[in-house]
């Protein structure tokens, strides 16, 4: 290094690093803090309970429209319970289609949110 | 608290090690950014800007280099960004002020305080020129350093030490009267 370029060094060295404002340091962190909250995943429209309400009502629902066409074989406590059942035999292949359907449609939103809740995760700022 | 046990912590995003991290870079970073953009308001954004790219980009940090280094890539990359926005703006609009990146007038600079002439130097570099300057000397990086931090080759980096320096020293023997520039620029 010739002597103009250690001047040019010191010189460098000497002033320094410019000064930040003051307020610089409040903002910044003011802005992480902000980011990580909006990177805050927010929390599942419906809770786990309640998913898991919904897939019961849903598998019940398919097991009735599963037994509806056999009324014939239907014993015991099922026919007593499937007496007290509207006559659905007419609709019961449209039923069946409707509550797999539905359960599969069910069972890909709640995959789908669960993946995104976990993907997204809580901040990490 | 050591900066790699901060760097860590800020990882899992603990706010103290944030915190420490920012005090401790905020000055440096804003040296750089100020030096491309020349406006303290553009200066100030554009640190927040690294600071939120660098703490959301922790991860990505793998200690292969010092993490000044890194961080100043994201300042350097942050004030160019923003630069270029102000130009493709400036070019669209009518300003109403002068340029903020202009160099100065010999009688707004025509101070023979060292500081002041050390910015008047850096004024007279292109922006860019004057970010690799301090690199180079404040921040005292090496050529393959200043070469991380830029993405710039080393052969461009050495070419642009080179005319800067000349540049810088002439504008400094102008203002300081001293016999070490003159060294150089005789």
């Amino acid at each position: 290094m010739n002597p103009a370029e250690r001047a040019l060094q010191e010189l460098f060295q000497e002033v320094g690093p410019e000064q930040a404002p003051s307020h610089l340091q409040a903002r910044i962190l003011a802005r992480l803090a902000g980011e990580a909250e909006v990177r805050t995943a927010p929390a599942p429209l419906l809770r786990r309970w309640q998913w898991t309400l919904f897939g019961l009502a849903i598998l019940g629902s398919i097991l009735v429209a599963l037994v509806l066409p056999g009324e014939a074989s239907s014993t015991g406590w099922m026919a007593l319970f499937l007496d007290r059942l509207p006559d659905m035999s007419g609709i019961s292949g449209t039923l069946r289609t409707t509550f797999i359907g539905g359960t599969l449609i069910t069972g890909i939103l709640y995959a789908l949110d669960a993946l995104l809740h976990h993907r997204m995760g809580p901040a990490r700022v | 608290m050591e900066e790699h046990q901060a760097i860590t912590l800020a990882r899992s995003g603990d706010q103290r090690a944030i915190a420490w991290l920012v005090g401790q870079y905020q000055h440096m970073v804003y040296t750089v950014t100020h030096r491309v953009l020349r406006n303290e308001m553009d200066a100030e954004e554009a640190t927040q800007d690294t600071f939120v790219k660098a703490v959301q980009g922790l991860h990505a940090f793998q200690g292969g280099s010092r993490f000044s280094t890194w961080l100043y890539s994201v300042a350097y990359r942050a004030a160019i960004s923003r630069l270029r926005q102000r130009r493709s703006e400036d070019r669209s609009l009518d300003e109403v002020e002068g340029h903020p990146g202009e160099p100065r007038t010999e009688a707004q600079a025509s101070t023979t305080d060292r500081s002041r002439a050390l910015e008047h130097a850096l004024s007279q570099l292109a922006p860019e020129d004057a970010a690799v300057m301090t690199f180079r000397y404040l921040h005292e990086m090496s050529v393959e350093e200043i070469v991380t931090a830029t993405g710039l080759t080393a052969s461009n980096v050495k070419v642009k030490l080179h005319r800067s320096r000349k540049k810088m020293l002439e504008v400094l023997h102008d203002h300081l009267k001293e016999e070490v520039w003159t060294l150089w620029t005789e």
